[in-house]
């Protein structure tokens, strides 16, 4: 047996040249924060001292009676359920158009992508003016349209806020799943296409029985994209809204930030660090689990 | 299987991004002797060129030492300061508000006390005597009040007043006639960045001021005592009756200070007037119209126990603290004495400011008149988010924005403020 240099065969050597600096980079910057948010989650600490005082689970069992904790859970979720009813139908009936307009609709394609090429914090600036009562874009053409009684305090309002945060985010999103479906659409054959015509198939029977099975990859990655997403959302609410007004717009991240960075409670924030953690994680498997079927059917 | 576990290898991962939010207290740098490092935060308009200009007239005088000036924005700062302290990589320089968020540091030993320069050439006399308090732990002092003194007055718009022959209200009830009529009449009375929390708490601390004297001190110094005191249930349902009388622009809950939402409508002529701190005055400056605003105190409460000289706010802010971590010590105190030196001084005043110390001549009439209501203050009482320790004062901002939109009642508040007291402050 001789040793001969098969590439299809690495040895451990260049394993570990290859895979080698990924790994403790990951290990690093990923993997060890991890591992230490769980430890200072026991811990009560200002993030300043330089001792920490261990607490046991005192802070888990604080965070499971913090209510304000659970409304921030309760807000990620609409967060979530919001971004996965409309950005999935919205994303996916606007690449299907997109593809049937083919060249012709090049313009829109640019177009609708448009938002996601801005970035987070100049949208959120750009819309906490659009959504000021006063002055604000919206309600000024609300008015001006006679629509006046649709006019409203659009993040100033605790009962309406997530809801204007949500469906900002779906603006911002949107043109992402666009693009995710209009490239899997295009990689259906042609062949298919023609089939189908040949056998009779209607536009919307194309669609129905032929475009979305062959593209069902391509959405169920959304749907866990969205969800992971979505559950440790930040940055927009952050600049837009702080998590205000009363509380009404805090999700688990901007919550943990609070905590971190305003009120001085490292330890307690990556208490709700950590459950936010098991929470994308638990809910990434879940669906992972409730997909593997339309998956592999 | 395979493909199984590389799926669910691929959701841990991005799963775990998540985490990564606080993963900046992970890595750790060396600090490296060398430059003095220095931090500010007077980063819009004319406030980069005091700072360097300070720091040139310094480096001119002393060739050998480099000064690296960063200029940081501020609510940008105040995150970044805490994750450098807690790595110990702080600047050898920083500003700080004083009260319980720089005591945080102080217990932190993350700054050096200051004594020793201070005594030197006596210093200290140079200063305002009020600017110390904010400053002072335990008899040592740990901050240089350099910037300026930023009081809560009521700004108001003169043409709107004049127009329906309002007069500068000098008691409650006669602000709330004020405000009837200003709501007959279609103006709002008062404008505020409510969605920034900070300025709400101006109004209810300035009313538990003027209803319950010293109520706050005994209460935040844990002498006697409480937050649920008669004067702090008052103060709340005082304000939530002006919420109710329409005292506050439409949305006021949505308005965001830092990008000018808040003072828009007074300026604009929706609102006729704004509690803020006397910095809103730039924004006259900026926008021209220095004559079309005038202030008055916060109104007396009758039968109310605290003194209405008394004035919220500070007294000298922003003050430099030196690090301990700082390699050059001595020199980061010259920088600090440099940034209010003479020239200095007289610099900041040009721009409508008023520097902590003492024997000022000033020009301007609303600046001569908010350094006399500083100096007949009975009292100087620094804003409660910034007196007390950061925990609290987030809870009270989000306490009082939660009261201002009717999610709480005055009871409830004062309990779930009194409930922290007693855990963090006994």
């Amino acid at each position: 047996m001789s040793k001969k240099y098969d590439p299809l065969k690495p040895n451990f050597r260049t394993l570990a040249w290859m895979l080698g600096p990924s790994i403790i980079l990951l290990c690093v910057y990923l993997i060890w924060p991890i591992i230490e948010s769980f430890r200072l989650s026991l811990f009560d600490w200002n993030g300043l001292d330089k001792s920490q005082k261990y607490a046991g689970f005192a802070n888990w069992n604080e965070l499971i009676h913090d209510p304000l904790f659970w409304l921030s859970v309760k807000n990620s979720f609409i967060l979530l359920i919001v971004a996965l009813l409309i950005q999935i139908p919205l994303g996916l009936s606007l690449a299907i158009l997109l593809y049937r307009g083919g060249t012709r609709f090049r313009f829109f394609k640019m177009t609708y992508f448009f938002p996601g090429l801005m970035s987070t914090v100049a949208i959120a600036i750009l819309f906490k003016q659009v959504f000021d009562y006063n002055y604000g874009l919206l309600n000024q053409v609300l008015q001006s349209l006679n629509l006046d009684f649709l006019m409203q305090d659009w993040l100033g309002d605790k009962k309406l806020a997530i809801f204007t945060v949500a469906l900002l985010v779906c603006w911002q999103y949107t043109p992402y799943y666009m693009l995710l479906f209009l490239a899997a659409l295009n990689g259906i054959s042609s062949d298919v296409e023609e089939a189908s015509a040949i056998d009779g198939a209607t536009n919307w029977k194309y669609t129905r029985f032929i475009q979305i099975p062959l593209i069902k990859g391509a959405i169920v990655t959304a749907v866990t994209l969205i969800t992971i997403g979505s559950l440790k959302y930040f940055d927009l609410i952050w600049v837009l809204t702080a998590g205000g007004p009363e509380s009404s717009t805090e999700v688990m991240a901007s919550y943990l930030y609070q905590m971190a960075f305003k009120s001085y409670r490292v330890g307690y924030a990556s208490t709700i660090a950590s459950a936010l953690f098991l929470i994308v994680f638990l809910t990434a498997i879940f669906i992972s689990r409730t997909t593997r079927k339309v998956r592999e059917a | 299987m395979k493909k199984f576990m590389n799926r669910r290898s691929s959701i841990l991962l991005a799963a775990v991004g998540s985490i990564a939010l606080v993963s900046g207290y992970a890595v750790v740098p060396a600090q490296a002797a060398g430059p003095i490092t220095f931090w500010h935060i007077q980063s819009s308009g004319t406030g980069p060129k005091l700072i360097q200009d300070a720091v040139d007239r310094f480096q001119a005088d002393n060739p050998g030492v480099k000064v690296e000036v960063s200029p940081i924005a501020n609510d940008a700062f105040k995150d970044k300061i805490k994750v450098a302290v807690g790595a110990d990589n702080a600047p050898c320089i920083f500003p700080s508000w004083g009260g319980g968020p720089l005591n945080e540091y102080v217990k932190a030993g993350a700054v050096i006390p200051l004594n020793s320069y201070l005594k030197k050439d006596n210093y200290k006399d140079r200063f305002v005597p009020a600017s110390w308090s904010n400053v002072t732990f335990g008899g040592a002092t740990y901050g240089i009040p350099v910037e300026n003194s930023s009081i809560a007055v009521i700004w108001y718009d003169k043409k709107i007043f004049a127009k329906y022959k309002l007069k500068t209200p000098k008691t409650w009830p006669e602000l709330l006639t004020v405000v009837k009529t200003l709501n007959t009449n279609k103006v709002a009375p008062f404008t505020l960045g409510g969605a920034s929390k900070w300025p709400s708490i101006m109004w209810y601390d300035y009313l538990a001021d003027r209803i319950g004297g010293d109520a706050f001190a005994k209460a935040a110094l844990r002498t006697g005592g409480s937050f649920t005191d008669p004067a702090f249930i008052q103060a709340g349902k005082m304000l939530q009756d002006m919420v109710k009388a329409g005292g506050f622009i439409k949305g006021f809950n949505g308005l965001n200070y830092d990008n000018g939402q808040s003072a828009a409508p007074l300026l604009g002529g929706k609102a006729a007037m704004y509690l803020m701190g006397n910095w809103l005055y730039g924004d006259f400056v900026g926008a021209k119209r220095t004559g079309d605003f005038g202030f008055f105190p916060f109104p007396s409460v009758p039968g109310g126990k605290g003194d209405a000289t008394n004035v919220l706010g500070t007294v000298g802010d922003n003050y430099y603290s030196i690090s301990s971590t700082c390699t050059d010590k001595a020199n980061a105190f010259k920088v600090i004495q440099y940034l209010i030196d003479d020239k200095s001084v007289t610099a900041r005043i040009a721009e409508g400011r008023i520097p902590p110390v003492k024997g000022l001549t000033l020009t301007d009439p609303n600046t001569i008149a908010l350094n006399k209501m500083i100096a007949n203050a009975k009292g100087v009482q620094l804003w409660w988010d910034q007196y007390l320790p950061p925990e609290f004062g987030e809870l009270h901002k989000n306490e009082v924005q939660k009261l201002m939109g009717l999610g709480t009642t005055p009871e409830k508040m004062a309990a779930a403020q009194e409930a922290l007291a007693k855990k963090i402050l006994d």
